[in-house]
C-alpha cells in the first residue's frame, strides 16, 4: 500500500476553508445552545407547572432522539410545512437546540448551588444586588458549570460533522467532497481524525487552563 | 517468629522507618510513639501493604522479600484497621466467612459455624445479619477483629483500631481486645490509650524517627526517666 | 391544473420501519457487546495504574473519544478498504467502528468504577490472605458495580443514538429506512416525526431506568 498524503497539502486551502466552516458553526450553535439552555433551565426549576413540564418534555425528546433525526427532520421536514433554511442555517439552529437540551442540566445544577444562605450572608454585608450578582451568584455558578459546559462544547464540535448528511460545507462535509474527488479517503479520513483531535484536545486542555487560573482558584 | 532487620521505607523525601530492626515474640506488644514515628507503617511493612525499601522481614522463617510469600504471611498476620474497612456488600456473617471459605477452601457450613465463635467472643452473634452500615463503629470494629481472628493467624496487628471511635465505643473495642489478650493471642498493637496498654501489653515499644527507642517490659517502660518517653507519656495522658 | 396526490404510507413501509428498528437495535447490541469486552479489559488495565502501560491505554482511549464518529465510519468504510484488501461491508463496518468507539468510553467507565472503591477495602482483603482476584470479584466488582451500571447504561442510550450515524455509510438502519421512506412518498415531516417518536420509545425506557439506577447509587451513599 502506499499512501499519498500529497493530497492534502494540494488541497489544504480547502480544508481549512472547512476547518473555518466548522469554528462558525460551533461558535454561533454555541451561543444559541447557551441562551436556550438558560431559559429550559429556568423553566424547569419554575414553580408553574406547565413551564417545569415543557421544559421536562424539552430535554426528555432532545437527549433519546439522534442528532441526525433531528437534523433531518429541520432540513427535510419542516420545509413541507413552508420553513425552509440553508444548510449552515439548519445545522446551526439544529446544534444549538440540541446543544441546549444538555445545557439545561448543567445550568440547573449551577441555580440550585446557589443557596439562599449564600445570598442572605452577602445581603446582611451590605452588599448591593449588582454586587451580589457579580462576586457571589456568578462566580459560583460558573464554579459548578464551567467545566461541564466546556465538555459540551467539545461535543459539539464533534457533532458539527454530522452536518456532512446535508452538505453544510464545515470541515466533514469537505473531506467527504475532497475523498469523492480524490479517491484517497484513507488519507483523507486519517487527517480529519487527526485535525479533530488536536481541535479538541486543544480546547480541553483551555478549558482546564482557564477554570484552574480563573474559576476554580483556591478550591481543591 | 516476626523478625525485622534493618528496615527502611521512605515515602517521596520523608524517612519513615530508618534500618529499624525488632523481633515480636509471643505475648501482647503494643507500639507507640509520636504520629509520623513510623508506628503504622511498620504494621503495614509486615502485613506487606507496603513494600519495604531495604533490609527484611521474616515470618515464621518466610521472607517478604520473596514475592510468592506474601499471601502467606498474610494469612499468618491479619490486620485491623482504623477504618474497620468491612466489606459494606455483606453482612456480618459474610463479612467473616469470606476469607475462610475462598482463602482457606473451608466449606460454607463450617465456616460459619467457626464464624459464630467468634462472633460470639466478641458480642456480636445477634447482628449476624445486619449489613455494616446498620452498626455503630464500635460493632463495626468488633466485627473486623472477629474476621481477622476467625484466619487463626500467629499474630494479630492491630492499626489504632480505636482512633476513629467516641469513648464509649472505644472502652467496648479494648474489653475485647482485653479479652482475646489474656487468651494467649500474639498481638502487635498499635495505641495511643495509656491505660490500657498498662493492662493488656507484656512489652512496650517505643519508636521515634523510625527507629526503635526504647524496648522494655511494661513495668519499666511506664516508670521511664527518659526524658523523650516521659514527655510523650504526659502529653497523652494530658489529652 | 392536475392535483398532485402524496402517496399514501402503506402497511409494507410501517413493515420496513420495524426492520430497521431491528437492525438498529442489532447494530448497538452487538456494538455494545464488543464495547464492554475491549472497554472491561482495558479500564481493568488503567485501574492498575502500571506507569508506562497507563499512558499507553491513553493513547487508545483520548483519540476515540475526541474524534467524530462519523469520521471514523467513513475512514473505516471507505479509508481502509482503499488502501487494504480487507473489504468490509457496511455492517461489519458499522458494527465493529461503534463497538471500538463504545470501548473507549466504556474503558473510562470501568476504571473510574473500579477506583471508585476505597483502598482500604483491597488492604482488608489482602490482609485476610485474599489475592488479586479473588479480592477482585468477591469484594470490588460488588462494590463498582453500584457506580458501573448508570453510567453505562447512560453510555448505551448515547450509543443508540449515534447508531443512527451508520446510516451515512449506506446500512440500512431505522435512520436510513426513514430516507427512504421520505424519497418514496415525499411525506419527510411526517417520516422524520415517526422515526423520531420509534427512536424516543426506545430510548426513554433505557434513559430513565439510568436516572432511576443513579439514584439508588447516591442513597446507597458513602461506602465504610
Amino acid at each position: 500500500m502506499t499512501l499519498h498524503f500529497r493530497v492534502i497539502f494540494n488541497n489544504l486551502d480547502f480544508l481549512l476553508e472547512g476547518l473555518k466552516m466548522t469554528f462558525y458553526i460551533s461558535v454561533f450553535s454555541l451561543i444559541i445552545g447557551f441562551f436556550i439552555g438558560l431559559v429550559v433551565a429556568f423553566m424547569r426549576i419554575s414553580k408553574n407547572k406547565l413551564f417545569s413540564s415543557i421544559a421536562i418534555a424539552y430535554v426528555e425528546f432532545f437527549r433519546n432522539t439522534p442528532f441526525l433525526v433531528q437534523l433531518f427532520f429541520f432540513y427535510f421536514g419542516l420545509p413541507e410545512l413552508g420553513i425552509s433554511t440553508e444548510p449552515v442555517t439548519t445545522a446551526i439552529i439544529a446544534l444549538g437546540i440540541n446543544n441546549a437540551a444538555y445545557n439545561s442540566e448543567i445550568i440547573r445544577a449551577g441555580i440550585i448551588s446557589i443557596n439562599k444562605g449564600l445570598v442572605e450572608g452577602a445581603e446582611s454585608l451590605g452588599f448591593t444586588k449588582f454586587q451580589i450578582v457579580r462576586l457571589i451568584i456568578i462566580p459560583n455558578a460558573l464554579r459548578v458549570t464551567f467545566k461541564p459546559l466546556g465538555s459540551n462544547f467539545i461535543n459539539l464540535i464533534l457533532t458539527t460533522s454530522v452536518a456532512v448528511s446535508i452538505t453544510a460545507n464545515e470541515l466533514m462535509s469537505n473531506a467527504m467532497t475532497l475523498s469523492s474527488n480524490t479517491f484517497r479517503p484513507f488519507e483523507i479520513y486519517l487527517t480529519i481524525l487527526v485535525l479533530y483531535c488536536v481541535l479538541t484536545f486543544s480546547l480541553s486542555g483551555l478549558i482546564h487552563f482557564v477554570d484552574r487560573k480563573f474559576i476554580s482558584k483556591g478550591i481543591s | 517468629m516476626i523478625q525485622v532487620r534493618n528496615v527502611s521505607k521512605s515515602f517521596g523525601s520523608t524517612n519513615v522507618l530508618n534500618e529499624l530492626s525488632i523481633d515480636f515474640d509471643k505475648g501482647v506488644t503494643v507500639i507507640m510513639g509520636q504520629s509520623g514515628a513510623g508506628k503504622s507503617t511498620l504494621l503495614r511493612c509486615i502485613n506487606g501493604l507496603e513494600k519495604i525499601d531495604g533490609g527484611d522481614i521474616v515470618v515464621d522463617g518466610l521472607s517478604i522479600n520473596e514475592k510468592k510469600n506474601v499471601r502467606e504471611i498474610r494469612e499468618k498476620c491479619s490486620m485491623v484497621f482504623q477504618q474497620f474497612n468491612l466489606f459494606p456488600h455483606l453482612n456480618v456473617l459474610e463479612n467473616v466467612t469470606l476469607s475462610p471459605i475462598h482463602v482457606l477452601g473451608i466449606e460454607k457450613k463450617k465456616a460459619q459455624e467457626k464464624a459464630m465463635r467468634f462472633l460470639e467472643m466478641v458480642g456480636l452473634s445477634e447482628k449476624i445479619k445486619s449489613y455494616p452500615s446498620q452498626l455503630s463503629g464500635g460493632q463495626q470494629q468488633r466485627v473486623a477483629i472477629a474476621r481477622a481472628l476467625i484466619m487463626e493467624p500467629s499474630a494479630l496487628l492491630l492499626d489504632e483500631i480505636t482512633s476513629a471511635l467516641d469513648p464509649e465505643m472505644t472502652s467496648e473495642v479494648l474489653e475485647v481486645i482485653e479479652r482475646i489478650a489474656r487468651e494467649g493471642t500474639t498481638m502487635l498493637v498499635v495505641t495511643h490509650e495509656v491505660s490500657f496498654a498498662r493492662r493488656v501489653a507484656d512489652r512496650m515499644v517505643f519508636l521515634e524517627n523510625g527507629k526503635v527507642l526504647a524496648d522494655q517490659n511494661t513495668e519499666d517502660f511506664f516508670s521511664s526517666n527518659n526524658e523523650r518517653i516521659m514527655r510523650f507519656l504526659q502529653k497523652i495522658e494530658f489529652n | 391544473m392536475e392535483q398532485y396526490i402524496f402517496p399514501k404510507l402503506t402497511s409494507y413501509d410501517a413493515l420496513l420501519l420495524l426492520k430497521g428498528m431491528g437492525m438498529t437495535i442489532t447494530v448497538t447490541l452487538l456494538a455494545i457487546a464488543i464495547g464492554l469486552a475491549i472497554g472491561f479489559f482495558i479500564g481493568l488495565l488503567r485501574s492498575l495504574k502500571i506507569p508506562v502501560l497507563s499512558k499507553l491505554l491513553l493513547v487508545y482511549i483520548e483519540p476515540i473519544r475526541n474524534s467524530p464518529l462519523v469520521a471514523q465510519l467513513f475512514f473505516a468504510y471507505y479509508g481502509i478498504a482503499m488502501v487494504t484488501d480487507f473489504n468490509p461491508s457496511a455492517f461489519q463496518a458499522a458494527v465493529w467502528t461503534l463497538g471500538i468507539n463504545t470501548s473507549a468510553f466504556a474503558a473510562v467507565i470501568v476504571d473510574a468504577s473500579i477506583r471508585s472503591v476505597e483502598k482500604g477495602q483491597w488492604e482488608a482483603a489482602y490482609s485476610l490472605g485474599m489475592n488479586y482476584w479473588k479480592t477482585f470479584r468477591l469484594v470490588i466488582v460488588p462494590q463498582a458495580i453500584r457506580v458501573f451500571i448508570p453510567s453505562f447504561v447512560g453510555l448505551c442510550v448515547n450509543q443508540l443514538q449515534v447508531s443512527s450515524l451508520v446510516s451515512l455509510i449506506g446500512f440500512v438502519d431505522l435512520t436510513r429506512v426513514g430516507y427512504m421512506l421520505t424519497l418514496r412518498t415525499y411525506r419527510p415531516f411526517l417520516i422524520w416525526s415517526i422515526v423520531a417518536v420509534l427512536y424516543f420509545a426506545l430510548s426513554f425506557p433505557i434513559s430513565k431506568f439510568a436516572r432511576y439506577a443513579e439514584s439508588r447509587v447516591k442513597s446507597y451513599g458513602k461506602i465504610g
